[in-house]
C-alpha cells in the first residue's frame, strides 16, 4: 500500500502543550507535501488543568474529514486521555507514560485501560524530558520524537518546523524543543517497529511547502487581505475573535483601519457607514452578535449598501455553548431582520472556500449593493487544512456600478430603474451624485414614499437584483461529487458538513449504492434550479445538518416544493461520516425518507 | 459485590488458557494477564515460518483482539514485573505501579539461558524468542547468508532445518546444553551431532568463546573466536542454549521455587493464592521425569490451574510423550519437538 | 417725538438677500416639515450659515440623522445624508468618518435617539475623538411618536407614557459629554439663532468631536415646561471668567441645570481617531492609501 492516511490524537492536560505537539506534527507533514487536516478541542474553561485534544489526520490523498478512529493515540495526561483510549483502532499505536510520578491508583493509568486490539508503547516522557531539558515540560516533544521515529518520519523537516515555531523566542527554547525531540526520535529507533501504522512518504513531484496548515479563520482573514479590505470593525465573540485579532495585526501594514466597538451594533453600524462611503468594510461575529446586528442588516438592504458579514456559528441558542460547533444560524443569516430583507448568504464548506467566499465577498457586496454574510461554524474557524493559497488571487479590486455610469445630463437618482436592477452608486465627495439615503420605503431619487406602487416596486427590485449572484464571474456556487447521471441516494449538505457527506458518500458507493453529493455554497438567494436538476436525478435526497430544525432543510423544501429526508442533530462535534452513511443504506433500501432528530446512533 | 481478582503473569498457551477458562467459570471475576512483550498471545512455536515469508504478526496470534474484548479479559502488556507480595495480594511492576489480587498463577515460561562467557558478547547476537527478535534476525540475514548457532537447543536445531531449506549455510557449535529441554550429557551427543550433520548442518569443535566481533569486511558479518584458539565467522551468531523458569521475582514470596515453582497436582504453589503453570513451574514429584512440558501440556496445565483457581479442581493427566531424544532408523533426529 | 416707526421689511429684498449669499446651494429643493415654530429651523439656518463659512462643499458634507424629527434634517440639505436606525446614528458616523476623513459628517439627533436607545455609543465616539460634529437637539420629549417622556424630561412631566407624572430624574447630558472625554462641549438656544449659529460653525471648525447641545422647545406636544418663554428666562450668556479649557469648571457649570449657559463650556485639542488610526499605519510600516491623505489644497 503506498497511501498514507493516519491520523495521531494526542490528549493532554492544559500546560502539557498537546496543542503545540499537534501544531508541529501537522505543520511538518503540510511542509513535505502531505495533506491534512487537523481539528483541535480547548478547555472550555481558561485556567485550570482542562484537557485538550489535538487530531491531525495525514494523507497522501485530499481529505475531507477526520475519521471516526485514530491510528495513533498519544497520552500526556493519563487522566484526560482514558475517555479517549477506545479512540485509537484495532492496532493502533498508543503511546503512554511509562513511570507515574506517584505511586498511581489502580485504575488511574492508561496502561490498565489500552485494549487488547492496541499495540502499546511506553516511554518514559517525563525522565527523557527532564534528562534533556531540566524539566518535564518538553514531554509532548518527547513524544512526538517518538511518534516520528516510529514511523520514519524525516527528522530534519521537524526540525525546521519547530526553530519556524520558535524564532520569535531565545535560542535556547528552539534547541531544548529539538533536544527533547530528538531524545524521543532516538528512543524509538531502538524499538521494534511493528508496521501496522504505516507511513510513506509522498510521492515524488507533490509540491513540496507549497501547502501551508491555515485554519478557517485564517483563510478568512486572508481572504479579506486579498481583497483590499479596507477598514474593519469587530466585537469579540468566540469562535469569531481572531479575525477581529488577526486583522487587527495585518491591516494597519497594508495602509488599513481597524476598530474595536462597543458592541455588535456599533460594529455593523460602523461596517454599514463606511460601505456607503465606498471603503471595503467588513465586521465579524457570531449567531449572538448576529441577532444584534439583524436591525442593521435590514438597513443595508433597504439602503442598498455594500458591506460584508464575516458570522462563525456556534451552539445556540442563546449563549448556547460558545466552544462547540453548529450550524443553526442559517435562519438568522438568511431571514434575520424585519420585513423582506433578503440578502446575500454564502458558505464556505472547506477552509479553501472560507479564503475564496471571503474575499469574492466585497466584490459581490458592492456590485449588488447589499450587505453579504459569509456563514462558516466554529468546525471550520478552528480546524486546519492543508491549502494552497493562490499567488494571484482571484477577486476583483472594484467592482460594482459607480457613479461614472449615470448620464451626467440627467438628474441623479440613487435608485434610478435599472435592467439588471442595480442602480449606479454615488458615493460621499462625488460631485454630481449628492443623495439622502435612507430606512424608510423610498423613490427613485432616494426620498421617503409609502405609496402602493414604489413599495411594490422597490420590493421587487431589490429582490430582482440578487439573481445575479447565481452566476456571478467564475463562482460556483453549487457542486456535483460521486457517481454522475441517476443515482440511488443524493446527499445535498452545506458547511463543514460537507466534508463528512463525501466521507460517506465514499464509503456508500465502495458498498455499491449509486450515490452523489452536492454542495451549496450559497444559501441566499438558493440556486434552486441546480439543486432540483439534482433532485431529478436521485432516487431520494438526504440533508445532514448540524441543527435541530434541519434549517436547511426547511429552506430547500420551501423553495422547491419538494421533499427531503433529514438528518439534524446537536451534539455540538462535528457530524459522524457513519452517521450519514447509515441513512443513505437506508434511503438505498427503498425505506422511504425518515427524519432523523435526535442524537446521533438512532436505532435503526 | 466483591469481584475475584485474578493475576495471570505471562502471555503463553498457559496463561491464555486460564483466562479463558476462569471467564467461563466466573463471569463476575477482574482478569488481568500481564505480559512484558507488545503483543497478544501469539505461536511462539511457529516462528520459523517468518523464513517462508508469513511475516505479517497478526498471522500468529492465537486469538484476535475481540476474544479478549468479549471475554472481559485485560491483557497489560509492556509490562516486567519486578516483585509480588503473596501475603498482601499485590503484584508490582517495574515502573512502581501496583496491581492487587486474590489469586495470582505464574505461567511466566523460561527465558534464555546465557553461558557466563557470552555475557559480554550478547549485543552482537541475535535471538529468535520473540517475534521481534525473530523478525530482527530475518532481516539481518542475507540470502544464502550463514548462520552460526551456539549450543542448539532443539529450537535452534528446527530453525536450522528451515534455514536449509531456504539454502542458508548453518554451522554449531555443540555444548552440554545442546538439545535442551532433552537432556544428553555431552559424552552421548556424538549420534545426535552426527544426525545434524546429516542435516547439512556444519558441526564445529566445542569450546568456551573468547570473543564476538564485527568481522572486517564491514557487512553486518561477525566473527566467533573461540578460547582455544580458532575463530569462525557468519552472518548471525545465534546462542541457543535453552532457557530456565523465568521466575526470580518470585524469590521470598514464600513458594518454593528448585529449578521452577514447585507446584503440586493441581498447580498450586506453597502458597494458598498462588499458582504456576506451564514451563514456569516444576511439577512435583520429579521421580515421575517428566521435565519437558509440551505445548498441550501446558494448555493442561492452565486449565487445572484455573479450574483450581475457582474451586472445582481437576488433576493433571499424565503425558503420554517421550521425553528423550532419539534417532529414527535412518539416523534423523526423532523428537516431541519434531512434529 | 423720535422716528421709531419700525422699517418694513421687503420679502423680495430678503429672498434676493439670501440668494446673493450663496448659501442656498447648501439646501435642497424639499422645504422642511417641522411644525411652524420648531427649534430645528434655526438649527437647519445655522449649519447652512456654518457650512458656507467655513467653505465646505456640499458633496464632502455628509449628514447623518437618527430617529426622530431629526430624522429628515438631511432630506433638507444639499449634502450626502444617511437617515439611519434610532440611537445608531454615532456608528454609522465613525464609519463614515474612517473611510473617508476628508468628509465633514455631522450628526443630528434627538435626546431620545441620543440617550436612550443611543447611550452606549456616545462615551466611545467622544472617548475615540472621532472628528465628526454631534449637534444634540434637546426638547424633553419624543416629538415625532406624538408626545412621550424622554431620558431629559423633567420630574413631574406628564405624558402618556407617564400619565401620573415622570418620577425618573433627568439625565445631564453636558455632564455625561464632559466625563466621557469630549473634546469640544458647548450649549445653545434654538431661540437664539445667530449664536446658535456661530455655535455650530466653531462645532465643526473644532478637529475633534464636538458635542453641541441644543435646547429647544417642542411647540406641538410640549406646551407647559420647555417653552420659548421657560427657556428663554432660564438662558443664561457664558460668565466672562469661565475658563473654557477647566473641565471642572466646565462640570460646575453644567451642573447648574437651571440656569443653563449658552456657549463654550470645554474646549482642549487632541488627536482624532484618524489621526491615531494614521499612527498606527505609520508603526506598523504601512502607508495610508491616497484616498485618505491629505487631499491637495482645494
Amino acid at each position: 500500500m503506498s497511501v498514507t492516511d493516519i491520523q495521531v490524537t494526542i490528549c493532554g492536560s492544559a500546560g502539557d502543550g498537546t496543542i503545540a505537539a499537534g501544531d508541529i506534527l501537522k505543520n511538518t507533514m503540510a511542509s513535505i507535501g502531505f495533506k491534512a487536516i487537523a481539528f483541535d478541542l480547548f478547555p472550555a474553561e481558561i485556567r485550570g488543568f482542562g484537557k485538550c485534544v489535538s487530531r491531525t489526520r495525514i494523507s497522501s490523498e485530499p481529505v475531507y474529514t477526520l475519521k471516526p478512529e485514530a491510528d495513533v493515540l498519544i497520552s500526556l495526561d493519563d487522566t484526560h486521555a482514558l475517555a479517549h483510549i477506545r479512540e485509537a483502532r484495532e492496532f493502533g499505536v498508543v503511546i503512554h507514560e511509562e513511570c507515574p510520578i506517584a505511586p498511581a491508583a489502580e485504575g488511574s493509568q492508561v496502561a490498565e485501560y489500552i485494549e487488547p486490539g492496541h499495540l502499546p508503547y511506553q516511554l518514559p516522557m517525563r525522565n527523557m524530558s527532564e534528562q534533556t531539558t531540566n524539566s518535564p515540560r518538553s514531554r509532548n516533544m518527547v513524544a512526538l520524537g517518538f511518534l516520528a521515529g516510529l514511523l520514519d518520519m524525516p527528522r530534519d523537516a521537524f526540525h525546521a518546523t519547530i526553530a519556524r515555531k520558535f524564532r520569535g523566542k531565545a535560542k535556547e527554547v528552539s534547541t531544548q524543543n529539538v533536544a527533547a525531540f530528538d531524545a524521543g526520535f532516538d528512543a524509538a529507533l531502538a524499538v521494534f517497529k511493528l508496521d501496522d501504522v504505516r507511513f510513506r512518504a509522498p510521492a515524488e513531484g507533490a509540491e513540496t511547502g507549497a501547502a501551508v496548515m491555515t485554519t478557517g479563520n485564517e483563510a478568512v482573514v486572508r481572504g479579506c487581505l486579498d481583497a483590499g479590505i479596507d477598514s474593519f470593525f469587530g466585537y469579540p465573540i468566540t469562535p469569531a475573535s481572531s479575525i477581529l485579532e488577526m486583522l487587527a495585526k495585518d491591516m494597519p501594514k497594508r495602509g488599513g483601519r481597524v476598530l474595536q466597538t462597543e458592541d455588535e451594533i456599533s460594529a455593523v453600524g460602523a461596517t454599514v457607514g463606511a460601505g456607503y462611503t465606498g471603503s471595503r468594510a467588513a465586521t465579524s461575529t457570531s449567531g449572538p452578535g448576529l441577532a444584534l446586528m439583524t436591525e442593521m442588516i435590514g438597513l443595508g438592504v433597504m439602503a442598498e449598501i455594500p458591506c460584508v458579514l464575516l458570522v462563525s456559528q456556534r451552539g445556540g441558542p442563546s449563549t448556547g455553548m460558545p466552544t462547540k460547533t453548529e450550524q443553526s444560524d442559517l435562519n438568522l443569516a438568511v431571514y434575520g431582520g424585519s420585513g423582506d430583507a433578503q440578502r446575500l448568504v454564502v458558505a464556505p464548506t472547506n477552509v479553501y472556500e472560507c479564503y475564496e467566499l471571503a474575499g469574492y465577498a466585497f466584490e459581490l457586496a458592492e456590485t449588488f449593493q447589499t450587505p453579504v454574510i459569509v456563514l462558516l461554524d466554529l468546525y471550520l474557524s478552528n480546524r486546519h487544512e492543508s491549502v494552497a493559497l493562490p499567488d494571484d488571487p482571484p477577486f476583483a479590486l472594484t467592482a460594482g456600478k459607480g457613479l461614472s455610469e449615470h448620464d451626467p445630463d440627467e438628474s441623479y437618482q440613487r435608485f434610478a430603474a435599472a435592467a439588471d436592477s442595480i442602480s449606479p452608486r454615488a458615493m460621499p465627495g462625488e460631485a454630481g451624485g449628492i443623495h439622502t439615503i435612507t430606512g424608510l420605503e423610498h423613490g427613485a431619487e432616494g426620498r421617503p414614499s409609502d405609496s402602493a406602487d414604489t413599495h411594490a416596486e422597490m420590493n421587487r427590485k431589490r429582490h430582482d437584483k440578487l439573481r445575479g449572484a447565481l452566476a456571478y464571474r467564475d463562482l460556483a456556487v453549487t457542486e456535483r461529487h460521486g457517481d454522475a447521471g441517476k443515482v440511488d441516494v443524493g446527499v445535498l449538505a452545506w458547511g463543514s458538513t460537507y466534508g463528512e457527506t463525501l466521507e460517506a458518500m465514499k464509503q456508500a458507493r465502495a458498498e455499491g449504492i449509486r450515490c452523489a453529493a452536492m454542495k451549496v455554497k450559497m444559501l441566499s438567494p438558493l440556486p434552486t434550479a441546480a439543486i432540483e436538476a439534482f433532485m431529478d436525478d436521485c432516487g431520494a435526497v438526504l440533508v445532514p445538518e448540524l441543527n435541530h430544525e434541519g434549517q436547511f432543510a426547511n429552506l430547500v423544501m420551501s423553495q422547491t416544493g419538494r421533499p427531503v429526508a433529514r438528518l439534524s442533530y446537536t451534539t455540538g462535534e462535528p457530524m459522524r461520516p457513519g452517521d450519514i452513511l447509515r441513512e443513505i443504506r437506508h434511503l438505498a433500501e427503498g425505506r422511504g425518507p425518515r427524519v432523523v432528530a435526535q442524537g446521533p446512533n438512532a436505532a435503526e | 459485590m466483591n469481584r475475584t481478582r485474578y493475576v495471570l503473569i505471562g502471555n503463553g498457551a498457559a496463561g491464555n488458557r486460564a483466562a479463558e477458562l476462569l471467564r467461563e467459570r466466573d463471569p463476575d471475576g477482574v482478569i488481568t494477564i500481564v505480559s512484558r512483550g507488545t503483543l497478544l498471545q501469539y505461536r511462539r512455536d511457529r516462528l520459523n515460518d517468518l523464513f517462508d515469508g508469513r511475516t505479517d504478526w497478526r498471522d500468529y496470534l492465537v486469538n484476535a483482539p475481540d476474544f479478549y474484548t468479549e471475554k472481559g479479559i485485560r491483557v497489560r502488556r509492556q509490562s516486567t514485573v519486578v516483585k509480588v507480595d503473596a501475603d498482601a495480594g499485590s503484584v508490582v511492576f517495574a515502573n512502581g505501579e501496583a496491581i492487587g489480587f486474590d489469586k495470582l498463577l505464574v505461567a511466566t515460561g523460561g527465558e534464555r539461558y546465557l553461558p557466563d562467557d557470552l555475557l559480554d558478547f550478547a549485543d552482537q547476537c541475535h535471538f529468535f524468542d520473540s517475534y521481534e527478535e525473530a523478525m530482527t534476525l530475518r532481516r539481518a540475514l542475507p540470502d544464502g547468508g550463514r548462520v552460526l548457532i551456539l549450543g542448539g537447543d532443539m529450537a535452534a536445531i528446527g530453525l536450522a532445518r528451515k534455514l536449509r531449506e531456504h539454502g542458508h549455510g548453518v554451522a554449531l557449535v555443540p555444548h552440554e546444553r545442546s538439545f535442551r529441554p532433552h537432556l544428553v550429557d555431552e559424552a552421548a551427543q556424538g549420534p545426535y551431532l552426527a544426525a545434524l550433520e546429516k542435516m547439512g548442518i556444519e558441526v564445529l569443535a566445542p569450546g568456551p568463546i573468547d570473543g564476538i566481533e564485527a568481522a572486517d569486511s564491514g557487512s553486518g558479518a561477525k566473527r566467533v573466536r573461540f578460547a582455544g584458539g580458532g575463530e569462525a565467522t557468519a552472518d548471525i551468531v545465534l546462542p541457543a542454549y535453552g532457557s530456565v523458569p523465568a521466575v526470580d521475582f518470585m524469590h521470598g514470596t514464600g513458594v518454593e521455587i528448585e529449578r521452577g515453582i514447585l507446584v503440586g497436582a493441581t498447580q498450586r504453589s506453597a502458597k494458598e493464592n498462588v499458582w504456576a503453570a506451564g514451563n514456569a513451574c516444576q511439577l512435583e514429584p520429579t521421580e515421575k521425569g517428566i521435565h519437558i512440558y509440551n505445548r498441550d501440556l501446558v494448555l493442561q496445565m492452565g486449565e487445572v490451574a484455573a479450574r483450581d483457581m475457582i474451586g472445582d479442581p481437576l488433576e493433571l493427566f499424565e503425558p503420554g510423550y517421550a521425553q528423550e531424544l532419539a534417532l529414527d532408523a535412518d539416523g534423523g533426529l526423532q523428537s516431541i519437538f519434531f512434529d | 417725538m423720535a422716528d421709531t416707526a419700525a422699517q418694513p421689511i421687503y420679502l423680495e429684498d430678503r429672498i434676493r438677500k439670501i440668494e446673493e449669499s450663496g448659501r442656498l446651494k447648501h439646501r435642497s429643493k424639499a422645504l422642511p416639515t417641522w411644525c411652524p415654530g420648531c427649534g430645528y429651523y434655526a438649527m437647519t439656518e445655522g449649519v447652512t450659515l456654518a457650512v458656507e463659512r467655513l467653505n465646505i462643499a456640499p458633496k464632502d458634507t455628509v449628514i447623518v440623522s437618527g430617529i426622530g424629527c431629526a430624522s429628515r434634517f438631511p432630506f433638507f440639505m444639499n449634502a450626502y445624508g444617511f437617515h439611519t436606525l434610532h440611537g445608531r446614528t454615532l456608528p454609522v458616523a465613525t464609519g463614515v468618518k474612517i473611510a473617508n476623513d476628508r468628509l465633514t459628517v455631522l450628526v443630528v439627533g434627538g435626546d431620545g435617539d441620543g440617550f436612550a436607545i443611543g447611550g452606549g455609543h456616545i462615551p466611545h465616539a467622544a472617548r475615540r475623538n472621532i472628528d465628526i460634529t454631534y449637534l444634540l437637539f434637546d426638547n424633553g420629549i419624543y416629538g415625532l411618536t406624538k408626545g412621550q417622556t424622554s431620558p431629559t424630561s423633567v420630574v413631574g412631566f406628564e405624558t402618556k407614557t407617564t400619565p401620573y407624572e415622570n418620577r425618573d430624574v433627568p439625565l445631564n447630558p453636558l455632564m455625561m459629554l464632559l466625563s466621557y472625554g469630549a473634546s469640544w462641549v458647548g450649549q445653545a438656544y434654538a431661540g437664539h439663532p445667530h449664536f446658535l449659529a456661530d455655535m455650530i460653525t466653531d462645532a465643526i471648525a473644532h478637529k475633534g468631536f464636538s458635542y453641541l447641545h441644543i435646547m429647544s422647545p417642542c411647540v406641538t406636544f410640549d406646551k407647559t415646561t420647555n417653552t420659548y418663554q421657560n427657556l428663554g428666562m432660564k438662558v443664561r450668556p457664558m460668565p466672562d471668567d469661565h475658563d473654557p479649557s477647566d473641565r471642572m469648571a466646565a462640570m460646575a457649570l453644567a451642573s447648574e441645570i437651571d440656569r443653563p449657559a449658552e456657549g463654550l463650556l470645554y474646549r482642549e485639542d487632541r488627536p482624532t481617531l484618524s489621526d491615531n488610526l494614521d499612527a498606527i499605519i505609520r508603526e506598523a510600516g504601512g502607508t495610508p492609501p491616497p484616498h485618505r491623505q491629505p487631499a491637495a489644497a482645494e
